[in-house]
């Protein structure tokens, strides 16, 4: 299990390399820093301004080791991420550590109960679902389950917006408060969302997991020993088809940390996904190149415990 | 035997949703077991068997129902009975057990905690005493070490294990009546006849009737005491077994009895039930097997035959043994035989159109004749009878493959870079000899590694050391350039038809892809031409060369797989299992068309299977397999008449006898196979061997010759004092061990894997175990060979797995 595990995270230390490198060739390669000097100063700026600006941002050197040797971008970039250091943002020089740190409250806030919420109504729904499996219960299920995953995002956001902010005011159409006792009431409204919009599309994988392990031999030697319906779906089928759906649900959760792009800029959150569309709007580069090194951490760290939770869930898997 | 009915099938029918309405899996069956009786359900696959049994306890599958009839089982219709007293029945009073206990048990819960829940279900225990009896079943069922076996998943058992599992949950709350789904079928032929014998002996002690469905009619004589045989939804012959199986008036009880390799005569062609079992839509009116059927004549198409009865007890649906005027000759006997032959080709719906008599080497065109290499069936009279193909055979047997040393092993990785720790050594050291013109079969239990043996001849399977000489080119010294004229010469047929061919791919061009490879055939049309000859050879119908392997039966696309192999004119032909996956008339044609093949093109056949039955009736010689070597290597006969290996002696005994007379299935080899990654020292087999000697366990024997063959026991060589020289018939068992040097009694105190029991416990090869611990640790009083000190009693038990883990063996006096 341990040596497993390390020579997973040695793979995942091969995979963050690649994607810093990748990031490296995307932003100072393709592009000339001189844009992003002038990005953030402004069209008229001076030369010798910009010029001030990139050695202020250490993007005056040379971009290759053989030419700068360890004073070379290649080499800083490396060294800053490795390290965690990501500097300050490019566009108005505010440490990034602190965006990050103040953006990633509110994006649990929003993503957790979120994730919670819609986890366990898709697996009770499902199960449902699935108990009645065959019969009209079931088909209307999964007619509403399609129907729901074929509209868009934008739909439940701007119909959420429209009906319950605007005409029943139930909760603020957007904004945000640090103080959680308010903080909720503008929650309420991007988390219904979220599980919403998922809804369908969980709803309906679940149960095709739950119906195909009702169909399975084991669950017929249930039967045959006298169990009820009740028990071979909770005791039986969930135990079983937990094994597909914890996986799928396991490499989401270190995403939950980065926030929703979508629902956190429709709903002025300010959490990190607001901190990465902003990032984008406004080329900022440093901010940018940090978030995709994060995901690439996370996305490794998912990995690893996608397959733990595997070994933890199925007694036929061991890690070796 | 009381003759109190306790269950009662009254015009039991189910359906399943058709096109055209419902279609009746089983239709309108009546049927009475007794307490206590055991009552085999037989027919092929498709008959509507196991919709029977799942329609008894109500599981048959949605969306289908049962339509009519009455279920009767202790004054209850089970039929019509609230589910809350439905569930009270099932596993208490009914319980079943499937086919296939690989799938049968959850895969994610505890051995244990099923055991626990089948007895928790219907009798309210405390937790503790629920566990301790689920202790009980097992140990019942004969797994060793039940209590730490509790906590294993089912994973972590061998197919025998779960099968055990499984019958001790169904015996759990001891009912009344077992339903066994073709209990055997899944496992190999030893672990088949100790499930026989667990199952025997439980219906002893406990009493429980037995509802028993198999398509083997040798587990039926092994265990039943009346058979009803269903074909196509209905029953048509019910009888005592002995009546049965030795004087079966149905025409198809009787082409099932006919069509079992195991009673045919080698070299004769075994009789095939023609066509196959058609699809419950396409049940023809009138009587359903009329189709398939040599007497059949106009009525028996039209009216459904009614039961006739024979006997109180013996009764068949079929018009012509009702009737006295029946143009044929009573078929009093089976033994008797019925007309068969040209006219009783393949007329099913969807059997193959062609006629069953041979396809005479004399149509085949030019362009075939070619490819066939060697086809000296021209120049030999067609009548030629295989026994005089054998003797001609036998004569210029030059050999046409010589396998030698072949060593296959596979790495196991584990740790940080993968470096392989150890090797499976699925082929460890394995000499064969393949005779022109000949078939060689090469036997052994799964994961004996004949598979391998033949993956690894053909190259698919890179071998790590040895020769493979091919006409007396050692093939595995070759380049892939080189090989490549090899590969036509040599050609596969696996077992799973419909997994091995392409199914995106008509059955024109499956058949033509080698061809094309090997450049056979100047264009397209010359290839069609020779598709079409290839396809009337194995007896399919050229015109559906067209259609992709979906559209034909399971025996229709092994005929295709042959056809395919055979496109490329090879010399020999490996078939891996066959006809393994094939219901026993099918099973027959395929045999019957493999047979005559072999005698038209002088093909060589490399047989790999476990069904010794097939072995006996089509193999010249046999190779014994067991862990990755060749145990036993001989002629047929004289592997059958004298086996010398004490392996192949057990898998001869566990064969289900098919003679009413005799009950023979014994298991004479306790416990699993060991893994292939630690074989046991010395001879591989002695873990398991009932005739271990002391020096087993160390030195691995060679190969002694020993009459025709070789044999990998030293039971086979020179007796020590000069005795009668090898030619001598097979020496008793009791012969083997009185050579063993005389012990010293050892007492220890160990944690043995044994079963409980009372007489004295063979623990080959260390000793002999007088008293069985009834409490684990407690002292042992063991007769150790007298060459081994504790220290080596310690390893030898460790190496046969003996002695649990954790279980440290320490001597208390000498």
């Amino acid at each position: 299990m341990l040596t497993y595990v390390v020579r997973r995270l040695l793979h995942g230390c091969v995979v963050v390399l690649g994607v810093l490198l990748f990031l490296f060739l995307l932003f100072f390669t393709l592009t000339d820093p001189d844009d992003i000097a002038r990005r953030a100063l402004g069209e008229k700026a001076l030369p010798a301004v910009i010029a001030q600006w990139k050695a202020n941002h250490g993007y005056d050197r040379p971009l290759w080791p053989w030419r700068g040797g360890r004073d070379s971008m290649l080499v800083e970039h490396y060294r800053r991420m490795l390290t965690f250091d990501f500097g300050r943002s490019d566009t108005d020089d505010a440490p990034i550590v602190d965006r990050l740190r103040h953006g990633v409250g509110p994006s649990l806030a929003l993503t957790v109960p979120m994730f919670v919420i819609g986890l366990l109504l898709s697996i009770v729904l499902a199960l449902f679902v699935a108990f009645f499996r065959e019969t009209y219960i079931d088909r209307m299920g999964v007619l509403l389950a399609v129907l729901a995953m074929s509209l868009s995002v934008l739909l439940y956001i701007i119909g959420a917006q429209y009906v319950i902010g605007k005409l029943l005011r139930w909760f603020p159409i957007s904004g945000f408060d640090a103080d959680p006792r308010v903080a909720w009431r503008f929650l309420a409204l991007p988390v219904l969302v979220g599980v919403a919009a998922s809804l369908g599309g969980d709803v309906r994988f679940y149960r095709t997991v739950f119906v195909e392990e009702t169909g399975r031999d084991y669950v017929r030697t249930a039967r045959a020993k006298g169990c009820g319906e009740g028990r071979i779906m909770w005791v039986h089928v969930l135990r079983n088809a937990m094994i597909p759906i914890l996986t799928h649900v396991v490499l989401a959760v270190p995403f939950l940390f980065t926030g929703s792009l979508l629902l956190e800029s429709f709903f002025g959150i300010p959490g990190l996904g607001s901190l990465t569309v902003d990032a984008i709007n406004g080329n900022d580069f440093s901010t940018l190149r940090t978030m995709v090194y994060l995901g690439s951490l996370l996305f490794v760290g998912g990995q690893i415990l996608t397959d733990i939770s595997y070994a933890l869930v199925d007694p036929r898997v061991r890690l070796s | 035997m009381s003759p109190t009915p306790m269950l009662q099938l009254e015009s039991l029918t189910t359906t399943f949703p058709g096109e055209r309405g419902p279609v009746p899996v089983v239709d309108d069956l009546s049927l009475t077991l007794t307490r206590g009786e055991v009552l085999a359900l037989v027919g092929e696959s498709g008959c509507g068997k196991s919709v029977t049994a799942l329609s008894i306890l109500r599981l048959v599958p949605r969306p289908g129902r049962i339509e009519r009839g009455r279920v009767l089982f202790g004054g209850r219709d089970l039929r019509t009975l609230p589910v809350a007293q439905m569930r009270a029945v099932r596993g208490a009073e009914i319980a079943m057990i499937f086919q296939e206990p690989m799938t049968s048990l959850n895969p994610v819960l505890g051995v244990g905690a099923q055991v626990v829940e089948a007895i928790a279900l219907h009798q309210p225990l405390p937790r503790q005493a629920a566990w301790q009896h689920a202790q009980q079943l097992l140990a019942l069922t004969g797994i060793p070490d039940p209590v730490g076996r509790m906590r294993n998943y089912p994973h972590q058992l061998s197919g025998g294990m779960k099968q055990r599992v499984m019958i001790a949950m169904a015996i759990a709350t001891r009912p009344a009546l077992l339903i066994a789904d073709e209990p055997t079928t899944a496992l190999d032929v030893t672990i088949q006849a100790q499930i026989l014998e667990l199952l025997r002996e439980l219906r002893q002690q406990l009493g429980t009737a037995v509802l028993l469905i198999t398509h083997d009619l040798g587990v039926v004589n092994e265990l039943a005491d009346r058979v009803a045989v269903m074909y196509a939804g209905r029953m048509v012959e019910l009888g005592p077994r002995e009546q049965v199986l030795s004087e079966p008036r149905h025409p198809y009880t009787q082409g099932l009895l006919r069509a079992m390799p195991a009673r045919a005569r080698r070299g004769q062609r075994l009789t095939e039930i023609p066509g196959v079992v058609p699809a419950p839509q396409h049940w023809p009116a009138g009587c359903r097997f009329a189709t398939r059927c040599p007497l059949a004549q106009a009525l028996c198409h039209e009216v459904v035959p009614a039961t006739t009865a024979l006997s109180p007890t013996h009764e068949v649906a079929c018009h012509a043994v009702a009737r006295a005027d029946w143009p044929m000759p009573r078929a009093g006997s089976q033994r008797l035989s019925l007309p068969h032959g040209p006219g009783a080709g393949p007329s099913g719906p969807s059997g193959p159109a062609g006629p069953a008599g041979p396809a005479g080497p004399s149509r085949s065109p030019r362009s075939l004749q070619q490819a066939e290499r060697g086809a000296a069936s021209d120049a030999r009279p067609a009548q030629a009878g295989p026994a005089a193909a054998a003797a001609l055979g036998r004569e210029t047997g030059a050999p046409l493959l010589r396998v030698e040393e072949l060593r296959t092993w596979f790495p196991i990785r584990s740790g940080m870079l993968q470096r392989s720790v150890g090797w499976i050594k699925a082929v460890d050291g394995v000499d064969l000899i393949c005779p022109a013109g000949r078939t060689v079969a090469l036997v052994g239990e799964s994961g004996c590694g004949k598979t391998t043996v033949g993956r690894s001849i053909l190259g698919l399977e890179r071998a790590r050391a040895g020769r493979v000489y091919f006409d007396g080119v050692d093939l595995l010294a070759l380049s892939p350039r080189q090989l490549l004229p090899y590969r036509r010469a040599l050609q596969i047929v696996f077992q799973d038809p419909m997994a091995s061919l392409d199914p995106r791919m008509r059955a024109r061009d499956i058949v033509a892809e080698g061809m094309i490879s090997f450049r056979i055939g100047a264009n397209d049309r010359e290839r069609t031409e020779r598709v079409a000859e290839l396809m009337r050879r194995v007896q399919l119908d050229p015109d559906q060369m067209g259609r992709y392997p979906h559209e034909f039966s399971g025996g229709q696309r092994q005929r295709l797989c042959i056809a395919r192999a055979l496109a490329v004119g090879p010399r020999l032909l490996i078939c891996d299992e066959a006809t393994s996956a094939l219901d026993v008339s099918i099973q027959a044609q395929i045999l019957n068309l493999l047979r005559q093949l072999q005698d038209e093109l002088q093909l060589s056949f490399l047989f790999i299977t476990h069904d010794l039955g097939v072995v006996r009736y089509l193999a010249d010689r046999i190779a014994v397999m067991y862990l990755g070597q060749v145990v036993e290597e001989g002629s047929t006969e004289r592997i059958f008449e004298a086996p010398q290996h004490p392996y192949t002696r057990a898998l001869l005994a566990a064969i289900p006898a098919i003679d009413p007379a005799r009950r023979q299935a014994r298991a004479r080899v306790r416990g699993d196979v060991p893994s292939p990654a630690r074989p046991p020292p010395g001879c591989r087999f002695h873990p398991r061997c009932s005739e271990a000697q002391a020096r087993c366990p160390i030195e691995a024997p060679p190969l002694f010759p020993w009459a025709d063959g070789r044999s990998r026991c030293f039971l086979a060589a020179q007796p020590p004092h000069g005795g009668p020289a090898a030619d001598q018939p097979v020496r008793s068992t009791s012969d083997g061990r009185g050579s063993a040097p005389p012990g010293r009694t050892l007492v220890v105190r160990a944690k043995l894997a044994v079963e409980g029991g009372a007489r004295p416990l063979d623990l080959e090869p260390a000793g002999t175990l007088f008293e069985r611990p009834r409490k684990q640790r407690a002292p042992l009083r063991l007769l150790a060979q007298r060459h081994m000190n504790v220290a080596q009693l310690r390893e030898h038990l460790r190496a046969s797995h003996l002695l649990l883990a954790g279980g440290e063996l320490e001597q208390e006096r000498a």
